[in-house]
């Protein structure tokens, strides 16, 4: 099996990605309330947004929580081949980031499409997150798009700028990056304001302020970030 | 024992590992512990700790990179009693330890601790819904959001002494000397859908042939109209016809072998029958059921071994007069990469197409399937939905969830501006894609003349007729005024536009030609 050992999994720095440390937007609420609940009430979830809206922060956590599932972040199995579908549908809930990069690859579709049908049949819930909505997407097989319709279809939007400065703010925190709150207007003033983007820069400040045993004040960020 | 060693394990695994390698590696292994006797009397005995993985794909990962580590911690864990690890793959569909177990009488599953016998009891036409095997007592699912705290049913289980072979092959992988006892492993077929049914069925004109000819074939089975080919676009209710008619013919008589499954689940029976040697038995239990109903036969296009052997199956029930129903997204003729001998049986039959639904049909499956869920949805909601939505009866199912599911989130009941706000984002994607460029674009391309032919001054009728079913499409699918609809025709005036739409509307009920290519555009413009 042509499998590489180093499978990138980004933000190794931040390993809790649950409900309690995901902020939400006001008109995300509804969203997070379906998939907050005990049991799921339908067996598809199509989740659409923007890069940073915080897709795979959301399925994760919704894997998290519930027992006998698993998360296959697509952008790292592209490449190493669709088997990786095969026989989840005995799981209780698959969820399946950025499945935009696999649409339009045949082979990907016949195995995605037989995976939605015997989830359907033993009962297994599926949550699916994507760049475009299904009606964007340009599927090969119609037959997969008109499956990938019949579900529960929800955009999860980007915070605002409160919003995502509390969300740096938080992924700070758990992550234990020490950072005050005049550190982090500054960054958030200087920075490009993507959540990736943000998130990235955070990263970094933290490992070279451990390299460098500095703490994370305006000058170190200046310095390290040439802002 | 073993398996509290194991949850233990599991929460060091957390904490060591990257939550998202954790939720993509770990979390989907399945357990079944085992405790393993040497030899006789009072000698002692081994735990062995199965790991199951989903498919190869998890477990070539999990033993390149975890396995060292969890051998590592078991035996920490274990404070030195080393239980043995295997790694297995539970199911490589259509095989599973599940289907194994399927076909035995649920009732005798409590307390049962060893599954293994229930093979005794398979019979390949058995039918039992896999999911009511889901935290069976032997595949142990646990709860990682307790670490520490064993899974209830693991409380009333503890470790399942299940005599495995003592090597640590894997059994699906590899060809087997007892080819006999696979008939319950094969996963023969898919499960009948019980909510399918004629009463649920919402007939209008696209679909009351197809509803009739299924309606025949359900009260008289293997008689004239054998084999039946329904046949049409995604979504339109094929797939629901013909579990109607498995649940009526089941209903007339609960002992008969009906069998529903897709065409990709027959070609992987065949393929794993293949791999056990075990393809005389694959093709004795199909050649012998009483009905097959088989979903989305273009499937087969360009798998040639898969028709062949479907092209036996099919001479066998046919000649048995018994009864084949098939789907398809396309007439048999047209299928591209299928037999010529297969194209010809399957129009031996009847062959009847199902078309999209129209306005009213939409609305009524709209409120149908609101009152299956208990929801009322009021007429003029459910013909707003269904004029904004009019591709296939999945996109109206999914739109219906989204806004049912709003309603209840806002405790209102359902208005033309909650479906609005629900359908938004969705509505909005739409008109984004359904431009007037798009639908000059697509006619064009259709009726094969130029794109500049739109808004020419040309006057014959091979031009002027597609634009005016372009003009009557861009007034149908857009919320521009005519005057600006005309604009982008040429610059021609607002009556131009209204001319159009009444000729083209006069023209759908004289001609059924204009009538097909207006729907076929229609359909292809809004999907």
């Amino acid at each position: 099996m042509p499998l590489s050992n180093q499978l990138p999994f980004d933000f190794v720095l931040y390993n809790e990605f649950n409900f309690e440390n995901f902020v939400v937007a006001e008109n995300n609420q509804e969203l997070i309330d379906l998939l907050q609940a005990a049991q799921l009430a339908e067996n598809f979830y199509f989740i659409w947004g923007e890069a940073g809206s915080g897709k795979s922060h959301l399925i994760q956590a919704s894997c998290a929580k519930h027992p006998n599932s698993a998360y296959l972040p697509l952008q790292v199995f592209v490449e190493e081949g669709e088997s990786i579908l095969d026989g989840l549908e005995q799981l209780d809930l698959i969820c399946i980031d950025d499945v935009h990069l696999v649409i339009s690859k045949s082979i990907w579709e016949e195995k995605l499409f037989a995976l939605f049908n015997a989830c359907q049949l033993n009962a297994t819930s599926m949550l699916v997150s994507s760049g475009l909505t299904p009606l964007e997407l340009n599927f090969s097989l119609p037959d997969l798009k008109s499956r990938f319709s019949s579900g529960v279809t929800y955009q999860l939007h980007e915070l605002d700028d409160i919003g995502k400065i509390a969300a740096l703010k938080k992924r700070a925190q758990t992550a234990g990056v020490p950072l005050e709150d005049e550190v982090l207007s500054y960054i958030y003033l200087r920075s490009e304001r993507s959540m990736s983007k943000l998130f990235s820069v955070l990263e970094q400040l933290d490992k070279l302020s451990l390299a460098q045993k500095r703490r994370i004040t305006i000058p170190f960020v200046k310095t390290i970030m040439s802002w | 024992m073993i398996v509290a060693t194991w949850q233990k394990c599991i929460y060091c695994l957390k904490s060591e590992l990257p939550a998202q390698q954790f939720n993509t590696w770990i979390k989907p292994l399945k357990i079944i512990a085992e405790k393993k006797q040497h030899g006789t009397g009072n000698e002692k005995s081994k735990e062995v700790l199965h790991l199951l993985a989903p498919n190869k794909f998890v477990l070539e990962w999990i033993k390149d990179n975890f396995l060292d580590r969890i051998v590592e911690l078991m035996d920490e864990l274990s404070l030195g009693t080393s239980p043995g690890i295997n790694l297995e793959v539970t199911s490589n569909s259509p095989f599973s330890l599940e289907e194994a177990i399927s076909t035995a009488d649920l009732s005798n599953l409590q307390g049962l601790d060893n599954p293994s016998q229930l093979e005794q009891n398979e019979s390949p036409s058995a039918s039992t819904n896999i999911n009511d095997f889901k935290g069976f007592n032997g595949l142990e699912t646990l709860d990682y959001s307790e670490p520490l705290a064993l899974h209830h049913s693991l409380n009333k289980t503890n470790e399942i002494q299940r005599p495995l072979s003592s090597d640590n092959t894997d059994k699906h992988s590899q060809p087997s000397a007892s080819n006999n006892k696979l008939g319950g492993r094969l996963r023969y077929k898919g499960e009948l859908n019980k909510n399918y049914t004629f009463n649920n069925f919402i007939e209008g004109k696209s679909n009351q042939l197809a509803r009739a000819a299924a309606a025949q074939v359900a009260d008289n089975p293997g008689g004239a109209y054998n084999p039946l080919f329904i046949y049409g676009g995604v979504g339109l209710g094929k797939t629901h016809l013909m579990h109607s008619i498995g649940n009526h013919l089941l209903k007339q008589n609960p002992n008969a072998n009906v069998v529903y499954l897709h065409s990709q689940t027959f070609v992987g029976s065949m393929v794993s029958a293949l791999q056990l040697n075990a393809i005389n038995e694959f093709k004795r239990y199909y050649h012998s059921v009483d009905a097959l109903l088989i979903d989305d036969i273009q499937f087969f296009a360009n798998k040639e071994r898969s028709q062949e052997e479907f092209f036996h199956t099919f001479n066998a029930i046919f000649e048995g007069g018994r009864q084949i129903i098939m789907t398809c997204d396309k007439y048999h003729s047209e299928i591209n990469g299928l037999e010529d001998r297969l194209k010809s049986r399957f129009g031996w039959g009847l062959s009847v197409a199902v078309e999209p639904p129209e306005l009213e049909t939409r609305a009524a499956i709209l409120i149908s399937k609101a009152n299956r869920e208990n929801v009322f949805l009021p007429n003029q909601e459910a013909m707003f939905m269904a004029q904004k939505l009019r591709s296939n009866v999945r996109e109206l199912e999914g739109a219906l969830k989204k806004v049912i599911a709003h309603a209840r989130f806002t405790g209102s009941e359902i208005s033309i501006p909650l479906i609005k706000e629900a359908l938004k984002d969705l509505l909005a994607i739409q008109n984004k894609l359904i431009s007037v460029d798009n639908i000059q674009r697509t006619v064009a391309e259709y009726y094969k003349i130029k794109m500049t032919d739109m808004i020419s001054k040309r006057r014959n009728r091979s031009i002027a007729r597609p634009r005016q079913i372009a003009m009557c499409l861009s007034k149908e699918l857009t919320n521009h005024s005519l005057p600006e609809i005309g604009t982008m025709y040429g610059d021609r005036d607002h009556t131009t536009v209204m001319h159009a739409c009444r000729t083209i509307n006069e023209l759908k009920k004289s001609s059924t030609d204009i009538y097909e290519d207006y729907q076929n555009l229609l359909r292809s413009l809004s999907s």
